[in-house]
């Protein structure tokens, strides 16, 4: 565990705190969500949970894929392993910083949305479960997608974008779930975002879509397959090398 | 119960069969090393040899296809972690972090091997004054020269104070004062006893180390104390020559079959001999009898990089010397 603070602490040092990345984490999922929203009739109290979903997604699991391939171009990442930090400390302190970050930069547009629009929190455990298992889960994503073979950022930022965006549209945010076809319904559960998104809107006091517990069980799951298919990866891939 | 004990209080690192295969690819042939403890041990060969594999499976973060060993009498297979936290390792191009200052990338190694909080500040500034980095600790390491990196690297190594440290290639790319430097720093702490096990292609800093180990093609070709490898392992005659034209004396001189190799390093041509008879007063002669001039021909010591080559495939000479001179190695 200790180790893993000492990664995270790397990681928020090194990769979190520059000014494009906190910018990217909250300009992009607004922008991106409001080319789909203006011009349809979304109360302007719902934007702020879709806003907060898309912007939890997007921060929590924008720097991790990028990390170990950097770091492996680098030879940090060869250093590291030889240390006695164990592969599970690394991607947990990967996680750790990415779901912090990711949090923290949500808790941005959170305060501004009610502040300036009418939403209020009216189911605050569902709220702080939605951002906490969340941003674990949307990290974990992250640090898989770090653990695929290749050390060129280019390569990881184009699969990261090709995993990421089909999560995000299957996922209810930009269109709430019982407003899509019964095709989009039965594909919605395979992204984490979709109970990210329905926890946080419970939160916010609209309806969800499935029980507050199945979303909470859902993103769990996500985040511990994830990370297990994450250290599977790792592990082969270190042995070949 | 391991199969075999090795004598730890002599032995800082002993292998016996160690080997490691990529697929089919053969990258470490049953490998039998033994490195006493406080030693300044010199792995050598060309790229490809199999020494960083060997480094990775010693540090326990590759896992040996077959064979065994015991680092600090540690098993490498069933305690790799322990491994891992007993020793010091710096990886070739150093792996700092360039967005780090010089005391984040200390602190960070420090908590990483969980210096005790207590001692870490005394610890820190140890490790500044070892490399010289004192009145730099706010300068980030990415914007070091190379010979500061390189010292940055070995105190991030040194920082929990192991028994043993691994260096693989710590002076690849170092301007040639850095290299000195690191090398009295290097030599220094193996006086103090911490041994040391350090991969290299600089054949000049190969004499620097108490033993030398030649690996090529996955196996250990040579081991030993460089003046016994010299003496008993390279039992051939060495001259070298100066001619008015040395390019006409090294086409003649290759021709001859007294001659194992010839060598031409500017106006001075150098000759590893195929016979023990083979001397400068035999040399003069037969460059005289194919009308070919020299100015002088002296008996000269092997090099370091002789011997690594004298153990190299006939077919192969050649080319691992072209290899090793485009590396950095002092023209022989």
């Amino acid at each position: 565990m200790r180790a893993a603070l000492v990664v995270a602490r790397k990681d928020v040092l090194i990769y979190y705190f520059k000014p494009p990345v906190v910018t990217f984490g909250l300009v992009f999922p607004l922008f991106f969500f409001l080319a789909f929203a203006v011009g349809r009739p979304v109360p302007l109290s719902s934007l702020v949970s879709s806003v907060l979903a898309m912007a939890l997604f997007f921060s929590a699991s924008a720097v991790g894929p990028l990390i170990t391939p950097w770091e492996r171009q680098a030879r940090t990442w060869e250093r590291l392993v030889t240390s006695p930090a164990s592969l599970e400390a690394i991607l947990a302190g990967d996680v750790l910083a990415a779901s912090v970050f990711g949090a923290g930069i949500t808790l941005l547009p959170l305060v501004l949305g009610l502040v300036v629009t009418p939403a209020r929190i009216t189911a605050p455990l569902e709220l702080v479960a939605g951002l906490l298992l969340g941003a674990l889960a949307f990290a974990a994503l992250g640090v898989l997608l770090a653990a695929r073979g290749t050390d060129a950022p280019s390569e990881v930022m184009m699969l990261s974008n090709l995993v990421r965006l089909p999560l995000i549209f299957v996922s209810g945010v930009l269109v709430p779930l019982d407003q899509v076809p019964a095709w989009g319904r039965w594909v919605a559960p395979l992204s984490p975002l979709t109970y990210g998104a329905d926890l946080l809107r419970g939160g916010l006091g609209e309806a969800r879509f499935f029980p507050a517990w199945v979303d909470a069980l859902a993103l769990v799951a996500f985040a511990t397959g994830f990370l297990a298919l994450a250290r599977f990866l790792h592990q082969r891939r270190d042995r070949a090398a | 119960m391991p199969s075999w004990a090795p004598d730890a209080g002599r032995l800082a690192v002993v292998t016996r069969g160690l080997t490691k295969r990529f697929g089919r690819l053969l990258a470490v042939d049953h490998l039998d090393l033994e490195v006493r403890r406080g030693e300044l041990y010199g792995f050598l060969g060309p790229n490809g040899a199999g020494k960083s594999t060997t480094l990775r499976m010693l540090c326990g973060i590759l896992e040996p296809s077959e064979g065994d060993g015991h680092v600090l009498g540690i098993d490498l297979r069933r305690h790799p972690e322990r491994v891992k936290s007993s020793i010091g390792y710096m990886s070739q191009r150093f792996s700092l972090y360039d967005d780090l200052t010089v005391e984040e990338n200390l602190t960070f190694y420090a908590r990483v091997y969980m210096v005790p909080r207590a001692g870490r500040a005394a610890r820190l500034q140890q490790m500044l004054r070892l490399g010289d980095l004192v009145g730099r600790e706010r300068q980030l390491a990415g914007q070091l020269s190379g010979g500061y990196r390189q010292r940055l690297a070995l105190t991030c190594a040194l920082v929990h104070g192991p028994e043993m440290v691994f260096l693989d290639e710590p002076t690849a790319g170092v301007d040639p004062v850095s290299r000195r430097t690191f090398w009295a720093l290097v030599r220094r702490l193996a006086d103090q006893g911490t041994t040391i096990l350090i991969t290299t292609h600089y054949m000049d800093e190969a004499e620097l180390c108490d033993t030398l180990g030649f690996i090529y093609q996955g196996r250990l070709i040579a081991h030993g104390p460089p003046a016994r490898i010299k003496a008993e392992a390279f039992a051939r005659p060495v001259l070298e020559l100066q001619a008015p034209d040395p390019r006409l004396a090294a086409e003649a001189l290759a021709e001859w079959d007294a001659v194992e190799e010839v060598v031409r390093a500017g106006a001075r041509v150098r000759v590893i001999g195929a016979r023990q008879d083979l001397d400068a007063a035999a040399l003069t002669a037969y460059l005289r009898a194919h009308g070919v001039a020299a100015e002088w021909v002296t008996a000269v010591e092997p090099t370091v990089e002789d011997l690594f080559v004298s153990f190299v495939d006939r077919e192969r000479k050649a080319r691992v010397r072209e290899q090793l001179q485009a590396l950095g190695a002092p023209p022989a």
